[in-house]
Protein backbone atom coordinates (compact mmCIF):
# COMPACT_ATOMS: atom_id res chain seq x y z
CA UNK A 1 0.00 0.00 0.00
CA UNK A 2 1.18 3.50 -0.80
CA UNK A 3 1.30 6.09 1.96
CA UNK A 4 1.68 9.77 1.03
CA UNK A 5 2.80 12.21 3.69
CA UNK A 6 2.47 15.94 3.12
CA UNK A 7 5.03 17.68 5.31
CA UNK A 8 3.53 21.13 4.68
CA UNK A 9 0.00 20.14 5.68
CA UNK A 10 -1.75 21.47 8.76
CA UNK A 11 -2.74 17.95 9.63
CA UNK A 12 -0.07 16.37 11.85
CA UNK A 13 1.92 13.54 10.28
CA UNK A 14 0.77 10.87 12.75
CA UNK A 15 -2.82 11.76 11.90
CA UNK A 16 -2.14 11.54 8.15
CA UNK A 17 -0.61 8.10 8.72
CA UNK A 18 -3.45 6.93 10.93
CA UNK A 19 -6.09 8.04 8.42
CA UNK A 20 -4.32 6.53 5.42
CA UNK A 21 -3.96 3.17 7.13
CA UNK A 22 -7.68 3.18 7.95
CA UNK A 23 -8.52 4.16 4.36
CA UNK A 24 -6.15 1.47 3.15
CA UNK A 25 -7.92 -1.22 5.19
CA UNK A 26 -11.32 0.03 4.03
CA UNK A 27 -10.37 -0.02 0.36
CA UNK A 28 -8.72 -3.42 0.58
CA UNK A 29 -5.25 -2.11 -0.25
CA UNK A 30 -4.31 -3.38 3.18
CA UNK A 31 -5.75 -6.82 3.72
CA UNK A 32 -6.92 -8.10 7.07
CA UNK A 33 -4.02 -9.91 8.69
CA UNK A 34 -1.42 -8.21 6.46
CA UNK A 35 1.84 -7.14 8.03
CA UNK A 36 2.85 -3.52 8.24
CA UNK A 37 6.46 -2.40 8.48
CA UNK A 38 7.94 -2.06 11.94
CA UNK A 39 7.93 1.36 13.61
CA UNK A 40 11.62 1.81 12.84
CA UNK A 41 11.36 0.71 9.19
CA UNK A 42 8.43 3.01 8.45
CA UNK A 43 9.99 5.94 10.32
CA UNK A 44 13.23 5.55 8.37
CA UNK A 45 11.50 5.31 5.01
CA UNK A 46 9.32 8.37 5.58
CA UNK A 47 12.17 10.19 7.28
CA UNK A 48 10.39 11.06 10.53
CA UNK A 49 10.88 10.43 14.22
CA UNK A 50 10.01 6.97 15.56
CA UNK A 51 7.67 8.55 18.13
CA UNK A 52 5.45 9.88 15.35
CA UNK A 53 4.96 6.44 13.81
CA UNK A 54 4.56 4.97 17.28
CA UNK A 55 1.78 7.43 18.04
CA UNK A 56 -0.09 6.48 14.87
CA UNK A 57 0.34 2.75 15.48
CA UNK A 58 -0.73 3.08 19.12
CA UNK A 59 -3.86 5.02 18.20
CA UNK A 60 -4.77 2.35 15.64
CA UNK A 61 -4.03 -0.38 18.17
CA UNK A 62 -6.26 1.10 20.86
CA UNK A 63 -9.07 1.45 18.32
CA UNK A 64 -8.66 -2.20 17.40
CA UNK A 65 -7.38 -1.88 13.81
CA UNK A 66 -3.85 -3.11 14.45
CA UNK A 67 -2.27 -5.78 16.59
CA UNK A 68 1.24 -4.91 17.63
CA UNK A 69 3.31 -7.88 18.73
CA UNK A 70 6.94 -7.76 19.75
CA UNK A 71 7.83 -10.74 17.60
CA UNK A 72 5.70 -10.35 14.50
CA UNK A 73 5.52 -6.55 14.51
CA UNK A 74 2.47 -4.60 13.41
CA UNK A 75 -0.30 -6.58 11.78
CA UNK A 76 -3.74 -5.49 10.57
CA UNK A 77 -6.38 -7.11 12.79
CA UNK A 78 -8.08 -10.23 11.58
CA UNK A 79 -11.42 -8.87 12.73
CA UNK A 80 -12.47 -5.28 12.55
CA UNK A 81 -13.69 -3.38 15.62
CA UNK A 82 -17.41 -3.03 16.17
CA UNK A 83 -19.04 0.35 16.06
CA UNK A 84 -19.02 1.84 19.55
CA UNK A 85 -21.09 4.55 21.12
CA UNK A 86 -18.00 6.70 21.21
CA UNK A 87 -17.45 6.23 17.47
CA UNK A 88 -21.11 6.98 16.70
CA UNK A 89 -20.82 10.18 18.63
CA UNK A 90 -17.64 11.16 16.75
CA UNK A 91 -19.28 10.34 13.40
CA UNK A 92 -22.28 12.48 14.31
CA UNK A 93 -20.11 15.41 15.37
CA UNK A 94 -17.87 15.30 12.29
CA UNK A 95 -20.80 15.06 9.90
CA UNK A 96 -22.65 17.85 11.69
CA UNK A 97 -19.72 20.20 11.24
CA UNK A 98 -19.07 19.23 7.61
CA UNK A 99 -22.71 19.31 6.52
CA UNK A 100 -23.27 22.67 8.15
CA UNK A 101 -20.24 24.23 6.52
CA UNK A 102 -21.12 22.65 3.16
CA UNK A 103 -24.61 24.08 3.42
CA UNK A 104 -23.23 27.52 4.19
CA UNK A 105 -21.13 27.27 1.09
CA UNK A 106 -24.14 26.46 -1.05
CA UNK A 107 -24.11 22.67 -1.21
CA UNK A 108 -27.53 21.01 -1.44
CA UNK A 109 -28.56 17.76 0.25
CA UNK A 110 -28.35 15.88 -3.08
CA UNK A 111 -24.80 17.14 -3.66
CA UNK A 112 -23.73 15.90 -0.27
CA UNK A 113 -25.46 12.52 -0.66
CA UNK A 114 -23.99 12.09 -4.16
CA UNK A 115 -20.55 12.90 -2.82
CA UNK A 116 -20.97 10.30 -0.07
CA UNK A 117 -22.01 7.60 -2.46
CA UNK A 118 -19.21 8.43 -4.91
CA UNK A 119 -16.64 8.14 -2.16
CA UNK A 120 -18.18 4.88 -1.00
CA UNK A 121 -18.08 3.43 -4.51
CA UNK A 122 -14.51 4.62 -5.08
CA UNK A 123 -12.99 3.38 -1.85
CA UNK A 124 -15.14 0.60 -0.54
CA UNK A 125 -14.49 -2.11 -3.09
CA UNK A 126 -15.12 -5.09 -0.89
CA UNK A 127 -18.54 -6.01 0.39
CA UNK A 128 -18.87 -7.25 3.95
CA UNK B 1 60.18 -1.08 -18.78
CA UNK B 2 61.29 1.13 -15.97
CA UNK B 3 59.18 0.43 -12.89
CA UNK B 4 58.81 4.13 -12.11
CA UNK B 5 57.54 4.82 -15.60
CA UNK B 6 54.91 2.12 -15.29
CA UNK B 7 53.80 3.64 -11.99
CA UNK B 8 53.50 7.12 -13.52
CA UNK B 9 51.58 5.85 -16.54
CA UNK B 10 49.20 3.98 -14.23
CA UNK B 11 48.58 7.11 -12.18
CA UNK B 12 47.99 9.12 -15.34
CA UNK B 13 45.46 6.58 -16.58
CA UNK B 14 43.72 6.60 -13.20
CA UNK B 15 43.30 10.38 -13.44
CA UNK B 16 41.92 10.05 -16.96
CA UNK B 17 39.43 7.38 -15.89
CA UNK B 18 38.27 9.48 -12.93
CA UNK B 19 37.75 12.46 -15.25
CA UNK B 20 35.76 10.30 -17.67
CA UNK B 21 33.56 8.99 -14.85
CA UNK B 22 32.95 12.54 -13.58
CA UNK B 23 31.84 13.65 -17.05
CA UNK B 24 29.50 10.65 -17.34
CA UNK B 25 27.99 10.95 -13.86
CA UNK B 26 25.11 13.30 -14.76
CA UNK B 27 23.89 10.60 -17.15
CA UNK B 28 23.20 8.17 -14.36
CA UNK B 29 21.92 10.31 -11.50
CA UNK B 30 18.20 10.45 -10.80
CA UNK B 31 16.67 12.67 -13.44
CA UNK B 32 14.97 15.01 -10.97
CA UNK B 33 18.24 15.74 -9.18
CA UNK B 34 20.64 17.83 -11.26
CA UNK B 35 24.10 18.52 -9.80
CA UNK B 36 22.72 17.88 -6.35
CA UNK B 37 19.69 20.15 -6.69
CA UNK B 38 16.14 18.78 -6.77
CA UNK B 39 13.93 20.09 -9.54
CA UNK B 40 10.32 19.22 -10.46
CA UNK B 41 10.07 16.32 -12.91
CA UNK B 42 8.33 18.33 -15.59
CA UNK B 43 11.16 20.87 -15.79
CA UNK B 44 13.94 18.35 -16.43
CA UNK B 45 14.26 19.12 -20.13
CA UNK B 46 14.36 22.89 -19.85
CA UNK B 47 16.96 24.71 -21.91
CA UNK B 48 18.73 26.36 -19.00
CA UNK B 49 19.40 23.00 -17.42
CA UNK B 50 20.71 21.55 -20.67
CA UNK B 51 23.06 24.52 -20.88
CA UNK B 52 24.40 23.93 -17.37
CA UNK B 53 24.96 20.25 -18.18
CA UNK B 54 26.89 21.12 -21.33
CA UNK B 55 28.97 23.64 -19.39
CA UNK B 56 29.81 20.93 -16.85
CA UNK B 57 31.37 18.76 -19.56
CA UNK B 58 33.34 21.73 -20.90
CA UNK B 59 34.57 22.68 -17.42
CA UNK B 60 35.79 19.15 -16.80
CA UNK B 61 37.79 19.20 -20.01
CA UNK B 62 39.11 22.78 -19.73
CA UNK B 63 40.07 22.52 -16.06
CA UNK B 64 40.60 18.78 -15.66
CA UNK B 65 42.98 18.06 -18.54
CA UNK B 66 45.63 20.72 -17.69
CA UNK B 67 45.64 19.57 -14.07
CA UNK B 68 46.03 15.93 -15.10
CA UNK B 69 49.04 16.89 -17.20
CA UNK B 70 50.48 19.00 -14.37
CA UNK B 71 49.97 16.31 -11.73
CA UNK B 72 51.38 13.58 -13.95
CA UNK B 73 54.50 15.63 -14.56
CA UNK B 74 54.84 16.25 -10.82
CA UNK B 75 54.48 12.53 -10.16
CA UNK B 76 57.11 11.71 -12.74
CA UNK B 77 59.59 14.26 -11.41
CA UNK B 78 59.15 13.55 -7.71
CA UNK B 79 58.03 9.96 -7.55
CA UNK B 80 57.43 9.45 -3.82
CA UNK B 81 54.51 8.66 -1.55
CA UNK B 82 54.09 12.30 -0.55
CA UNK B 83 53.71 13.55 -4.12
CA UNK B 84 51.33 10.76 -5.10
CA UNK B 85 49.16 11.50 -2.07
CA UNK B 86 49.22 15.21 -2.83
CA UNK B 87 48.28 14.86 -6.48
CA UNK B 88 45.55 12.32 -5.70
CA UNK B 89 43.85 14.41 -3.04
CA UNK B 90 44.35 17.57 -5.09
CA UNK B 91 42.69 15.97 -8.10
CA UNK B 92 39.70 14.85 -6.04
CA UNK B 93 39.43 18.38 -4.71
CA UNK B 94 39.61 19.88 -8.21
CA UNK B 95 36.85 17.48 -9.33
CA UNK B 96 34.73 18.71 -6.44
CA UNK B 97 35.34 22.35 -7.42
CA UNK B 98 34.23 21.62 -10.99
CA UNK B 99 31.03 20.04 -9.58
CA UNK B 100 30.61 23.05 -7.29
CA UNK B 101 30.47 25.44 -10.26
CA UNK B 102 27.51 23.54 -11.73
CA UNK B 103 25.89 23.13 -8.31
CA UNK B 104 25.98 26.91 -7.79
CA UNK B 105 24.55 27.52 -11.25
CA UNK B 106 21.66 25.12 -10.50
CA UNK B 107 20.96 26.73 -7.12
CA UNK B 108 20.79 30.18 -8.72
CA UNK B 109 18.49 28.90 -11.44
CA UNK B 110 16.18 27.25 -8.93
CA UNK B 111 15.88 30.31 -6.70
CA UNK B 112 15.16 32.49 -9.73
CA UNK B 113 12.49 30.20 -11.10
CA UNK B 114 10.55 29.38 -7.91
CA UNK B 115 9.60 26.03 -9.41
CA UNK B 116 8.30 24.40 -6.26
CA UNK B 117 5.79 27.05 -5.38
CA UNK B 118 2.21 25.88 -5.46
CA UNK B 119 3.00 22.22 -5.99
CA UNK B 120 1.78 19.63 -3.52
CA UNK B 121 4.92 18.16 -1.98
CA UNK B 122 4.66 14.68 -0.59
CA UNK B 123 6.82 11.79 0.45
CA UNK B 124 5.51 8.50 -0.92
CA UNK B 125 6.26 5.25 0.86
CA UNK B 126 5.22 1.73 -0.14
CA UNK B 127 4.52 -0.27 3.03
CA UNK B 128 5.27 -3.66 1.49
CA UNK B 129 8.58 -2.37 0.07
CA UNK B 130 9.39 -1.10 3.55
CA UNK B 131 8.95 -4.55 5.00
CA UNK B 132 10.74 -6.51 2.31
CA UNK B 133 13.88 -4.45 1.69
CA UNK B 134 16.22 -7.24 2.70
CA UNK B 135 14.37 -9.65 0.41
CA UNK B 136 15.33 -7.57 -2.58
CA UNK B 137 18.96 -8.54 -2.21
CA UNK B 138 20.37 -11.68 -3.78
CA UNK B 139 20.59 -14.61 -1.41
CA UNK B 140 23.13 -14.17 1.38
CA UNK B 141 24.29 -17.75 0.77
CA UNK B 142 26.17 -16.51 -2.28
CA UNK B 143 28.78 -15.22 0.16
CA UNK B 144 29.73 -18.83 0.77
CA UNK B 145 31.66 -18.69 -2.50
CA UNK B 146 34.22 -16.10 -1.34
CA UNK B 147 34.32 -17.92 2.02
CA UNK B 148 35.30 -21.14 0.27
CA UNK B 149 38.02 -19.32 -1.66
CA UNK B 150 39.46 -18.04 1.63
CA UNK B 151 39.50 -21.56 3.04
CA UNK B 152 41.30 -22.79 -0.08
CA UNK B 153 43.95 -20.11 0.50
CA UNK B 154 44.47 -21.26 4.06
CA UNK B 155 44.74 -24.88 2.98
CA UNK B 156 47.24 -24.00 0.25
CA UNK B 157 49.31 -22.11 2.83
CA UNK B 158 49.48 -25.10 5.17
CA UNK B 159 50.15 -27.54 2.34
CA UNK B 160 53.07 -25.67 0.84
CA UNK B 161 54.53 -24.11 3.99
CA UNK B 162 57.32 -26.64 4.37
CA UNK B 163 58.63 -26.03 0.87
CA UNK B 164 59.38 -22.39 1.63
CA UNK B 165 62.93 -21.08 2.21
CA UNK B 166 63.83 -19.24 5.43
CA UNK B 167 63.61 -15.89 3.71
CA UNK B 168 60.37 -15.79 1.70
CA UNK B 169 59.98 -13.38 -1.23
CA UNK B 170 56.65 -11.66 -0.75
CA UNK B 171 56.78 -8.59 -2.98
CA UNK B 172 57.67 -8.15 -6.61
CA UNK B 173 57.84 -5.15 -8.90
CA UNK B 174 56.29 -5.00 -12.37
CA UNK B 175 59.34 -6.57 -13.99
CA UNK B 176 59.35 -9.57 -11.66
CA UNK B 177 62.28 -8.58 -9.44
CA UNK B 178 61.87 -9.38 -5.78
CA UNK B 179 61.43 -6.21 -3.72
CA UNK B 180 60.36 -7.54 -0.33
CA UNK B 181 61.00 -10.52 1.93
CA UNK B 182 59.47 -11.94 5.08
CA UNK B 183 60.88 -14.46 7.48
CA UNK B 184 59.17 -17.82 7.41
CA UNK B 185 56.57 -18.12 10.17
CA UNK B 186 53.14 -19.70 10.64
CA UNK B 187 51.64 -16.23 10.55
CA UNK B 188 52.59 -15.94 6.89
CA UNK B 189 49.92 -18.53 6.08
CA UNK B 190 47.30 -16.22 7.52
CA UNK B 191 48.34 -12.90 6.01
CA UNK B 192 46.55 -13.20 2.68
CA UNK B 193 43.47 -14.91 4.19
CA UNK B 194 43.16 -12.13 6.78
CA UNK B 195 43.23 -9.55 3.99
CA UNK B 196 40.61 -11.58 2.13
CA UNK B 197 38.42 -11.87 5.22
CA UNK B 198 38.64 -8.12 5.75
CA UNK B 199 37.75 -7.23 2.15
CA UNK B 200 34.97 -9.83 1.97
CA UNK B 201 33.58 -8.41 5.18
CA UNK B 202 33.59 -4.90 3.69
CA UNK B 203 31.66 -6.09 0.62
CA UNK B 204 29.26 -7.90 2.93
CA UNK B 205 28.62 -4.72 4.92
CA UNK B 206 27.89 -2.80 1.72
CA UNK B 207 25.57 -5.64 0.67
CA UNK B 208 23.69 -5.38 3.98
CA UNK B 209 23.72 -1.59 3.74
CA UNK B 210 21.87 -1.78 0.43
CA UNK B 211 19.12 -3.63 2.24
CA UNK B 212 18.98 -1.15 5.10
CA UNK B 213 18.94 2.00 3.01
CA UNK B 214 16.00 4.35 2.97
CA UNK B 215 13.23 3.80 0.47
CA UNK B 216 13.11 6.70 -1.97
CA UNK B 217 10.34 6.50 -4.51
CA UNK B 218 9.00 9.09 -6.88
CA UNK B 219 5.58 10.48 -6.01
CA UNK B 220 4.66 10.99 -9.64
CA UNK B 221 4.69 7.29 -10.63
CA UNK B 222 5.12 5.30 -7.41
CA UNK B 223 4.42 1.79 -8.75
CA UNK B 224 7.03 2.04 -11.50
CA UNK B 225 9.46 3.68 -9.09
CA UNK B 226 9.15 0.74 -6.66
CA UNK B 227 9.91 -1.81 -9.40
CA UNK B 228 12.89 0.14 -10.71
CA UNK B 229 14.26 0.60 -7.21
CA UNK B 230 14.03 -3.15 -6.53
CA UNK B 231 16.01 -3.90 -9.67
CA UNK B 232 18.60 -1.31 -8.63
CA UNK B 233 19.09 -2.84 -5.18
CA UNK B 234 19.13 -6.39 -6.44
CA UNK B 235 21.67 -5.70 -9.19
CA UNK B 236 24.16 -3.91 -6.97
CA UNK B 237 23.82 -6.53 -4.23
CA UNK B 238 24.73 -9.18 -6.83
CA UNK B 239 27.63 -7.02 -7.95
CA UNK B 240 28.94 -6.96 -4.37
CA UNK B 241 29.01 -10.76 -4.32
CA UNK B 242 30.78 -10.90 -7.68
CA UNK B 243 33.26 -8.25 -6.60
CA UNK B 244 34.03 -10.18 -3.40
CA UNK B 245 34.63 -13.37 -5.38
CA UNK B 246 36.84 -11.68 -7.98
CA UNK B 247 38.90 -9.82 -5.34
CA UNK B 248 39.47 -13.03 -3.39
CA UNK B 249 40.53 -14.81 -6.60
CA UNK B 250 43.01 -12.02 -7.32
CA UNK B 251 44.48 -12.32 -3.84
CA UNK B 252 44.64 -16.08 -4.33
CA UNK B 253 47.07 -15.44 -7.19
CA UNK B 254 49.28 -13.70 -4.60
CA UNK B 255 49.04 -16.72 -2.29
CA UNK B 256 49.99 -19.00 -5.18
CA UNK B 257 53.03 -16.81 -5.90
CA UNK B 258 54.22 -16.56 -2.29
CA UNK B 259 53.77 -20.25 -1.52
CA UNK B 260 55.04 -21.35 -4.95
CA UNK B 261 52.04 -23.62 -5.47
CA UNK B 262 52.90 -23.51 -9.13
CA UNK B 263 55.08 -21.19 -11.12
CA UNK B 264 53.22 -18.02 -11.98
CA UNK B 265 54.98 -16.06 -14.67
CA UNK B 266 55.40 -12.38 -14.09
CA UNK B 267 53.60 -11.51 -17.31
CA UNK B 268 50.65 -13.65 -16.27
CA UNK B 269 50.20 -11.93 -12.92
CA UNK B 270 50.56 -8.46 -14.46
CA UNK B 271 47.92 -9.33 -17.04
CA UNK B 272 45.60 -10.70 -14.37
CA UNK B 273 45.90 -7.55 -12.27
CA UNK B 274 45.35 -5.30 -15.29
CA UNK B 275 42.38 -7.37 -16.45
CA UNK B 276 40.86 -7.22 -12.97
CA UNK B 277 41.14 -3.45 -12.82
CA UNK B 278 39.77 -2.86 -16.33
CA UNK B 279 36.88 -5.30 -16.01
CA UNK B 280 35.89 -3.86 -12.63
CA UNK B 281 35.88 -0.28 -13.85
CA UNK B 282 34.14 -0.99 -17.16
CA UNK B 283 31.51 -3.28 -15.67
CA UNK B 284 30.57 -0.82 -12.95
CA UNK B 285 30.26 2.01 -15.49
CA UNK B 286 28.09 -0.14 -17.75
CA UNK B 287 25.90 -1.25 -14.85
CA UNK B 288 25.61 2.35 -13.65
CA UNK B 289 24.48 3.43 -17.11
CA UNK B 290 21.95 0.69 -17.69
CA UNK B 291 20.28 0.99 -14.32
CA UNK B 292 20.92 4.56 -13.18
CA UNK B 293 20.76 5.77 -9.61
CA UNK B 294 17.69 4.31 -7.93
CA UNK B 295 16.77 2.58 -11.17
CA UNK B 296 16.08 5.86 -12.98
CA UNK B 297 17.61 4.76 -16.31
CA UNK B 298 15.42 1.67 -16.56
CA UNK B 299 12.66 2.06 -19.13
CA UNK B 300 9.38 0.23 -18.83
CA UNK B 301 6.90 0.10 -21.69
CA UNK B 302 4.23 1.31 -19.31
CA UNK B 303 6.17 4.41 -18.24
CA UNK B 304 4.04 7.51 -17.94
CA UNK B 305 0.70 5.66 -17.96
CA UNK B 306 0.03 6.05 -14.26
CA UNK B 307 1.76 9.38 -13.84
CA UNK B 308 0.24 11.89 -11.45
CA UNK B 309 1.76 15.16 -12.58
CA UNK B 310 0.29 17.38 -9.88
CA UNK B 311 2.27 15.56 -7.23
CA UNK B 312 5.89 16.37 -6.64
CA UNK B 313 8.47 14.99 -4.31
CA UNK B 314 9.20 16.94 -1.17
CA UNK B 315 11.92 19.51 -1.74
CA UNK B 316 14.60 18.27 0.63
CA UNK B 317 17.53 20.37 -0.63
CA UNK B 318 17.93 21.94 2.79
CA UNK B 319 19.13 18.66 4.31
CA UNK B 320 22.01 18.38 1.83
CA UNK B 321 24.94 20.51 2.99
CA UNK B 322 28.29 21.43 1.42
CA UNK B 323 27.14 21.90 -2.15
CA UNK B 324 24.40 19.30 -1.66
CA UNK B 325 26.92 16.52 -1.22
CA UNK B 326 26.44 15.47 2.41
CA UNK B 327 23.08 14.48 3.92
CA UNK B 328 22.46 15.99 7.35
CA UNK B 329 19.02 15.43 8.84
CA UNK B 330 18.67 14.94 12.58
CA UNK B 331 14.97 14.13 12.28
CA UNK B 332 15.56 11.26 9.89
CA UNK B 333 16.35 7.99 11.67
CA UNK B 334 17.73 6.34 8.53
CA UNK B 335 21.49 5.77 8.28
CA UNK B 336 21.97 5.13 4.56
CA UNK B 337 20.32 7.29 1.92
CA UNK B 338 20.88 7.48 -1.82
CA UNK B 339 23.65 9.78 -2.99
CA UNK B 340 22.61 12.81 -4.98
CA UNK B 341 25.53 12.96 -7.41
CA UNK B 342 26.78 9.52 -8.33
CA UNK B 343 25.75 5.92 -7.89
CA UNK B 344 25.24 4.40 -4.50
CA UNK B 345 24.49 5.45 -1.02
CA UNK B 346 25.82 7.91 1.52
CA UNK B 347 25.52 8.26 5.27
CA UNK B 348 23.20 10.54 7.23
CA UNK B 349 25.58 12.78 9.19
CA UNK B 350 22.64 13.95 11.31
CA UNK B 351 22.57 10.63 13.09
CA UNK B 352 25.27 10.35 15.73
CA UNK B 353 26.26 6.91 14.42
CA UNK B 354 26.54 8.44 10.95
CA UNK B 355 28.76 11.27 12.15
CA UNK B 356 30.87 8.73 14.05
CA UNK B 357 31.37 6.73 10.86
CA UNK B 358 32.45 9.81 8.91
CA UNK B 359 34.93 10.78 11.61
CA UNK B 360 36.12 7.18 11.91
CA UNK B 361 36.86 7.01 8.20
CA UNK B 362 38.82 10.27 8.28
CA UNK B 363 40.83 9.09 11.30
CA UNK B 364 41.48 5.74 9.60
CA UNK B 365 42.80 7.46 6.47
CA UNK B 366 45.05 9.82 8.43
CA UNK B 367 46.45 7.00 10.58
CA UNK B 368 47.07 4.79 7.52
CA UNK B 369 48.92 7.58 5.73
CA UNK B 370 50.95 8.37 8.85
CA UNK B 371 51.96 4.72 9.23
CA UNK B 372 52.91 4.49 5.56
CA UNK B 373 54.98 7.67 5.70
CA UNK B 374 56.76 6.81 8.95
CA UNK B 375 57.52 3.19 8.10
CA UNK B 376 58.90 4.34 4.75
CA UNK B 377 61.56 6.44 6.50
Amino acid sequence: MLVQIDFESEMPIYEQLRRQIIEGIASGNLELGESLPSVRQLAEDIGINLHTVNKAYNALKSDGYLNVDRRTGAVVSGTLPESTEEFDKKLNEEFTYLICEAHLRGKKMEDILDLCSDIFKQYIKKDK
Amino acid sequence: MNDNLIMCISLFLIFVIILAINILTPKFTRKEIVFGVRIPEDKIDSDEIKHIKAQFVKNNLIIGIPFIILFSMLNYSFLNVGMILFTTFAFVFISFLIYLISNRAMKNLKSQKLWFQGKKQVVTVDTSFSRSKSNMLVSVWFFLIPAVIIIVNIILGYMYYDTLPYKVPTQWDFSGNVTGYQFKSRFLIWEMPITQIFTTFMFFIVYKGIGWSKQQISSIDPEASVKKNSIFRRSWSMYMVIFAVVTNLLLTVATVQIFRVFNVSNTFSNIIILAFVLVTILSSIVLAFKIGQGGSNIRFKSDGENAKPDFGDKDDDKYWIIANSIYYNKNDPSLFVEKRFGIGWTINAGRSLGMAIYIGIIVFVIVTIAIAVFSGK
